[in-house]
């Protein structure tokens, strides 16, 4: 059946002339809305960071961009790839975008962090390498459906990353997509316009899919490391600040261990911006060579995916 | 709000279809998403629940005929008169009570077609 007719309207036309209509609206149209709410329970939108600590400060909502910033070498694609997984296992569909790793590299990374042991602890024996596809098999599973990975290495134009973020929202059901990182979608460090532009165009497109994206994106060279950063310290454009929704600070405590105060962290999240929540803030954390877990205290326990799959 | 993208793209590309179907509550099967691939001629529009109403755009409706379903009966009302106000022919609302919807409500607006 084909019951589309030729418009009798202009419609290109008609929402020209419609635009400033549309958009100025007197506040009582809002206001009744405000009435319904009153009353209702708060519902807590979007998912938390894996850390038990941050889950009743600090969420991922549907229609953002949260900028994961951080050093070179501070752990900032670690601690997001944790947050991915953490996603993941929450029931969440992710696709990872790294043009610095390959994805099966990724993946080891992944699996090493929610197995809790790296493959090279595994001997070559038949019984180790048995045990090891068995703990990859179960991974598996989980993945299945659940996680992507676009595999692209080097850099890609702006153009391209905004049209699989497009493909991975609407085609794939896509609800976290991880840009890895923001340097590798624009021209130069100096090309400031070019950054607007894509982070616009990125905010523009979680808000027409729902999806949130997770970008990416380096800090200008501190005079030390010590320094914990801020947010005036994310390079590049000023306006990248301005434009995403949330901006995380991942810095890595680089002072030999036994130089450190005691109770003092391996590494620190600071939430410097986050437009719908009150929280900014910055929690400790602690490093887990073998799984490269960041944990919540101080030789704490490993992050449960299993608990977060229930 | 979602699954009118398309819509808008065929309206600005020359064509209106014969019905919109707007649904407020959650549709498992996804035809938002999967009308255009399934039946040009009846697109379904979702409004998610925690949409607010009074931010939506629905110019893309102006003078088509729209089927307005869902359970919350003062938001199908108030989606139903904004249908009307943002130009749509003619608005059928229908509720649906209880917890096997056989009860229903319906209500249209002042066909202008």
């Amino acid at each position: 059946m084909n019951l589309l007719k030729p418009d009798d309207i202009d419609f290109s036309a008609y929402e020209r002339e419609t635009e400033a209509k549309a958009r100025v609206r007197p506040a009582g149209a809002y206001i009744e809305e405000a009435i319904d709410q009153l009353g209702k329970p708060t519902v807590i939108k979007g998912q938390s960071l894996p850390w038990r600590k941050t889950r009743d400060v600090f969420r991922f909502r549907p229609g953002e961009v949260t900028l994961w910033a951080g050093v070179n070498g501070h752990g900032k694609s670690l601690m997001s790839g944790l947050t991915a997984l953490d996603l993941m296992f929450g029931g969440q569909k992710v696709c990872i975008a790294s043009f610095e790793m390959k994805p099966h590299s990724t993946l080891r990374r992944m699996l090493r962090q929610w197995s809790g042991y790296s493959q090279e602890e595994f001997s070559s024996d038949p019984s180790s390498v048995k045990a090891m596809r068995d703990l990859y098999e179960q991974f598996a599973g989980q993945a299945d459906k659940r996680l992507w990975f676009y595999d692209q290495q080097g850099t890609v134009g702006a153009v391209q990353m905004a049209a699989v973020a497009r493909y991975c929202a609407k085609e794939l059901g896509i609800q976290h997509l991880f840009i890895d990182s923001l340097m590798k979608c624009v021209k130069a460090e100096d090309d400031y316009n070019g950054q607007k532009a894509f982070v616009d165009e990125l905010c523009a497109i979680a808000i027409d899919y729902g999806m949130h994206i997770h970008l990416v994106h380096h800090i200008r060279k501190l005079e030390n490391e010590a320094k914990i950063p801020g947010k005036n310290d994310i390079k590049g454009s000023g306006s990248i600040a301005d434009q995403v929704d949330n901006a995380l600070i991942v810095w890595r405590n680089k002072a030999e261990v036994n130089a450190r105060k005691p109770g003092d962290p391996d590494a620190t999240l600071t939430c410097c911006k986050q437009r719908n929540g009150e929280w900014e803030g910055f929690i400790n954390l602690w490093f887990d060579r073998a799984s490269q877990q960041f944990l919540e205290t101080e030789g704490g326990a490993l992050i449960d995916f299993a608990e977060r799959a229930a | 709000m979602r699954g009118h993208e398309f819509l808008i793209g065929l309206r600005r590309k020359g064509w209106k279809p014969a019905m919109v179907f707007i649904d407020t509550q959650p549709d498992p099967a996804r035809s938002w998403r999967l009308w255009p691939q399934v039946d040009l001629d009846f697109p379904q529009v979702e409004v998610l629940p925690d949409d607010a109403l009074s931010s939506l755009d629905l110019r893309f409706l102006v003078g088509l005929r729209v089927l307005i379903t869902g359970r919350d009966q003062r938001r199908v009302e108030r989606l139903k008169d904004m249908c009307f106000d943002a130009g749509a022919a003619c608005v059928v609302a229908t509720v649906f009570h209880g917890e096997d919807s056989a009860a229903i409500t319906t209500s249209s607006s002042k066909d202008k077609s």
